[in-house]
């Protein structure tokens, strides 16, 4: 088998590619992990792993394929050693925002701290049921777990960000197939 | 679905920092890298299956195995993100033989420091008795060997109405007398740490045997702050500029060295926004973050692949902390032996780390002294002489982008011999200790 990746043409394909999705792809991995600075890391990491098999993925739903390397990368267990608490050394260590942007800010962080109260797994689930509609066994498929898993853990999850966000409206799960 | 929790998590993904850095282009270079590695190994396999006897009979006279050489060019070097192993992203530093031939730093990354820092034993040096208080900021800071101790020697900036000439920024402070620290054993020693200029630029201190010298440069002034014991043999500005901390075995203290203010500090603190230090037990390090105060703030586990740290740690104004490391055996394992480098480690993500090669940087090599803009280090690389490992020492101030892995030249430093050798004892000549003026 051949394993030596692609020319100069599946290069630009590859960044092209990319380039039109590389804000959305970031967007996710902001809300798997609940920082820009780990999202990037995240998003580099799956992307390396986009690359090696893109002579094979490229007509085959790449970005369906980057977003599940996105899912599962963010709740393995590297990556769970590898997390450390959130500080507010980190959040010091960002640019001070103009007056017009600290309302947004705070915003942010409060969804930060409240996404920061799930396990990545939780994290992952309401990414996938809340943002993306997937339905409880695509999400389980998805994540390499079963319903029943997807249905305790989104539980578990939503009450979490509802006494984190006590103005937000989250909703109730009923527990049944969407 | 509420349509409500949606809203309000792509409103805070809006708003975040997220990069606005192509991503694409590192990530198709480190899987081609990877492929490489994979073919290499393929490849090796089956020599070593076909030839077995053969490799077990020789290769105990075999080196090491080492990577392939980064190749330089006459524009930056990219060193392209080659690998994740252990927890951090791995870069490879540019072999010593190659560091000469290393793109300059870009004018706009450089903190105006020259291609050569430092200066011979004849040099004449403007002397701040002839010229009085200035209102430039310092950009380094050197040491001269005179009778009886050192004069610090500051590097000024371009500043209105200063010379334009390079030689002409040095600037002595002859009427400051540092004396080392262990006159009575046989390595005596300064301290010169990465923050003995306040982040104004304008305010030099020093640690000295039983108190601080301060200094203002913009009035001339030299305060000297008793200690109440003789051992504080370290220290260095908070990061707000308000504090200087300084260390002995027995205590801490907070100093204004101008006011001649003395405070003992029981918490832990540091004169840095950021330590990289290694645990207690086994291998491994932890990133402490620290206010502008230098009281800590927080702390978090970085992977197990570090060791002991070599110098003290610098931190950007994006919270990036850097040091120079020694590697576990885990990582020497991965890593064909190399067994230092620098660290790079952000308050959150994932850490990078600069591999040194294995052969010529001399043991401690590379020195954490400053960053020349949020991701970019400037460090010193020593290496040892070609004609002998325990001849002169080569120094030079690298640079290395960590997010991007390019690796610059900046200037060449002053040269010394190895630890513990013969330092260069001529009066008028310069240390090779080098602080540079840290960057908010």
């Amino acid at each position: 088998m051949d394993t030596r990746l692609a020319p100069r043409d599946d290069f630009a394909d590859f960044t092209d590619f990319v380039r039109s999705r590389q804000r959305a792809w970031l967007r996710t991995a902001y809300l798997l992990c609940g920082n820009a600075t780990e999202a990037e890391d995240l998003l580099q990491v799956a992307l390396v792993k986009l690359a090696r098999h893109w002579q094979r993925v490229r007509r085959d739903q790449p970005d369906a394929y980057l977003r599940r390397i996105l899912y599962r990368d963010s709740i393995s267990a590297w990556r769970a050693r590898s997390r450390e608490r959130r500080s507010l050394a980190r959040l010091a260590a960002q640019p001070v925002p103009t007056h017009d942007e600290m309302a947004e800010v705070g915003h942010r962080l409060d969804v930060e701290r409240a996404l920061a109260a799930l396990t990545p797994k939780q994290r992952a689930l309401v990414v996938l049921r809340f943002i993306e509609d997937r339905t409880e066994r695509e999400a389980a498929e998805l994540l390499g777990v079963t319903v029943g898993t997807v249905k305790s853990q989104t539980h578990v999850a939503l009450e979490k960000l509802r006494a984190a966000l006590p103005g937000v409206d989250v909703p109730v799960v009923s527990g049944g197939e969407r | 679905m509420s349509p409500e929790l949606r809203a309000e998590l792509e409103r805070a993904a809006d708003s975040a920092p997220l990069t606005g850095r192509d991503l694409a282009p590192a990530a198709w270079t480190a899987a081609r890298s990877a492929a490489r590695r994979h073919r290499l190994v393929a490849a090796a396999s089956v020599v070593v299956l076909a030839g077995t006897g053969w490799a077990v009979s020789t290769r105990l006279d075999q080196p090491p195995a080492t990577r392939p050489a980064v190749t330089p060019t006459q524009t930056a070097i990219d060193v392209l993100p080659d690998s994740i192993k252990g927890g951090f992203q791995i870069e490879y530093a540019v072999p010593p033989a190659q560091q000469a031939a290393l793109a300059p730093l870009p004018a706009d990354l450089n903190p105006e420091l020259p291609a050569r820092i430092g200066f011979d034993a004849s040099a004449s040096i403007r002397r701040i008795s002839g010229v009085g208080p200035v209102n430039t900021t310092a950009v380094a800071v050197l040491l001269r060997r005179v009778s009886g101790g050192y004069h610090p020697v500051v590097l000024l900036s371009r500043g209105p109405g200063q010379p334009l000439d390079d030689a002409a920024r040095y600037l002595e402070l002859d009427s400051v007398l540092l004396r080392p620290f262990g006159v009575d054993t046989p390595d005596p020693y300064v301290a010169l740490g990465p923050r003995v200029i306040a982040p104004d630029g304008h305010r030099l201190a020093f640690v000295q045997p039983g108190e601080v010298v301060g200094i203002d440069l913009r009035v001339g002034t030299v305060v000297r702050t008793p200690l109440p014991v003789s051992d504080a043999a370290a220290g260095g500005w908070t990061s707000g500029g308000r504090w200087f901390l300084a260390w002995s075995a027995s205590g801490q203290w907070r100093l204004d060295p101008l006011a001649q203010v003395v405070q003992p500090v029981a918490e832990t603190v540091y004169d840095g926004a950021g330590r990289i230090h290694p645990v207690s037990s086994g291998s491994g390090a932890n990133l402490v973050t620290f206010g502008a105060d230098g009281a800590a703030l927080d702390q978090r586990e970085l992977p197990p692949w570090l060791g002991d740290t070599s110098g003290d740690t610098v931190t950007s104004g994006a919270g990036w902390s850097a040091t120079g490391t020694f590697l576990s055996a885990d990582a020497q394992a991965e890593l064909s032996g190399a067994w230092q480098g620098l660290v790079a480690a952000p308050v959150s993500g994932m850490p990078r780390l600069l591999v040194a090669a294995a052969d010529g940087p001399v043991k401690g090599c590379c020195t954490a002294l400053g960053w020349a803009a949020p991701t970019v280090v400037l460090y010193s690389s020593a290496v040892a002489g070609p004609s002998s490992p325990t001849g002169p020492v080569t120094r030079r101030l690298l640079a290395w982008e960590v997010t991007s892995g390019r690796q610059w030249f900046v200037a060449d430093l002053p040269s010394g011999m190895l630890p513990n050798g013969d330092a260069d004892e001529r009066v008028g000549a310069a240390l090779p200790l080098v602080s540079l003026a840290q960057r908010p």
